[in-house]
């Protein structure tokens, strides 16, 4: 059954058709919520996030066939908002204890065990998404364009810089696991 | 066949294939623990029973009340309480992607029995934009929400809803798909609904 399909039943009251349409695509959205917040809990909270506006968004999904892309569109959109209250509450958080100037919402927790999730931390959230949406995701640039609103050329750039910044952090990675190795 | 989105003269540029291998076999491996999809549906159902339980939505009805013998007197007071609300809360978005912002527009008070009308105002930073909607708690998140019109003058899109004393919370649903949240209006976190706008309407019976 098509992801048009299922929608279609979720309109018409089949619960079970949301679960199928859930069980579908959160692999794929929980990855890349994970790849951006850092963390395994917060990507499920963003994931309940997602589902919810997708759910009461249902009703007003048009573009037939294209249903992950509409999944993601709403993703990225949680995504950003959830980095933006964070780094609210980090601010805030900081100035309470006094511990000194906060660290800026685009830092990701890394874990020191993975080249790759430390590389991806120290990416800036624009660079990381349009490096996921484009090489983990497979989307195409138009698609990422209508996804993000920003502009297929600068979406180029910042895949380009993203990979550039991601090669100079592994680059730097691999030599000291060597030097250690 | 070589398109736009494999040029290798194009902006991208060169493409690093041994970090695209990388990045892809990492964004592969791994993936949510157990049992995740049945908490998030379990979440959901939730959810949705929480926004049954809410009060009705309220109708939105634009224009004024017909108690106005006061208006002069509570608009100034809103006006002071809206710049408190403002000075408290807000922290400035730093870090936030500056193409996604939206603009700031806070609603104004006005007079009107118990309840307020409240005026809503947003700026979308897509011109194709097509349908804007207001989603709160006074309308139980529905999807159909508050359509907000556009201001031909001033871009914005626009909207009035009557509501009662009390914290109210609220985002936008922009063309069906996209949950804005005003990043310069105040805005509270909430454990079930993540990041929203929220707004104090004060009470002065």
């Amino acid at each position: 059954m098509t992801d048009a399909e299922l929608v279609a039943r979720v309109r018409g009251g089949d619960a079970s058709a949301f679960r199928e349409l859930v069980a579908r695509h959160y692999d794929s959205c929980w990855r890349y919520a994970r790849a951006h917040v850092g963390d395994a809990a917060d990507a499920e909270d963003v994931m309940q996030d997602v589902l919810w506006s997708a759910y009461v968004a249902l009703d007003g999904y048009t573009e037939e066939g294209r249903f992950r892309q509409w999944l993601f569109s709403i993703l990225v959109n949680r995504v950003r908002n959830f980095q933006v209250a964070k780094g609210r509450h980090d601010r805030r958080f900081a100035a309470l204890d006094d511990a000194g100037p906060p660290e800026a919402a685009a830092t990701v927790p890394p874990d020191e065990d993975d080249d790759m999730s430390h590389a991806f931390a120290q990416l800036e959230p624009i660079l990381r998404e349009a490096v996921l949406l484009k090489h983990a995701e497979g989307l195409e640039y138009r698609e990422m364009a209508a996804l993000t609103g920003v502009g297929e050329s600068a979406l180029k750039m910042r895949v380009k810089r993203g990979l550039e910044q991601l090669r100079a952090v592994l680059a730097s990675r691999d030599g000291r696991n060597h030097d250690n190795g | 066949m070589t398109t736009a989105d494999h040029s290798p003269e194009d902006e991208e540029g060169a493409v690093p294939h041994e970090v695209v291998a990388r990045v892809q076999a990492w964004h592969a491996s791994g993936g949510p623990p157990a049992g995740a999809i049945d908490r998030a549906l379990e979440h959901l159902e939730r959810q949705r029973e929480r926004s049954r339980s809410l009060t009705p939505p309220v109708v939105p009805r634009v224009g004024r009340s017909r108690r106005l013998r006061y208006w002069p007197a509570l608009a100034a007071a809103a006006v002071v309480f809206l710049v408190g609300i403002k000075a408290l809360t807000w922290n400035g978005v730093k870090g936030a992607d500056q193409a996604f912002q939206a603009s700031p527009m806070i609603g104004s008070l006005a007079s009107g029995g118990t309840l307020r009308v409240v005026s809503f105002a947003v700026t979308l930073p897509r011109e194709e934009t097509r349908d804007v909607r207001l989603v709160g708690d006074f309308n139980g998140w529905g999807t159909g929400g508050l359509p907000l019109a556009r201001n031909p003058a001033t871009g914005r899109w626009e909207g009035t809803v009557e509501l009662p004393p009390g914290l109210h919370h609220y985002t936008y649903l922009v063309d069906g798909t996209r949950w804005v949240i005003d990043p310069g209006a105040p805005t509270a976190g909430d454990d079930l609904l993540g990041a929203t706008n929220a707004i104090v309407v004060p009470d002065t019976r």
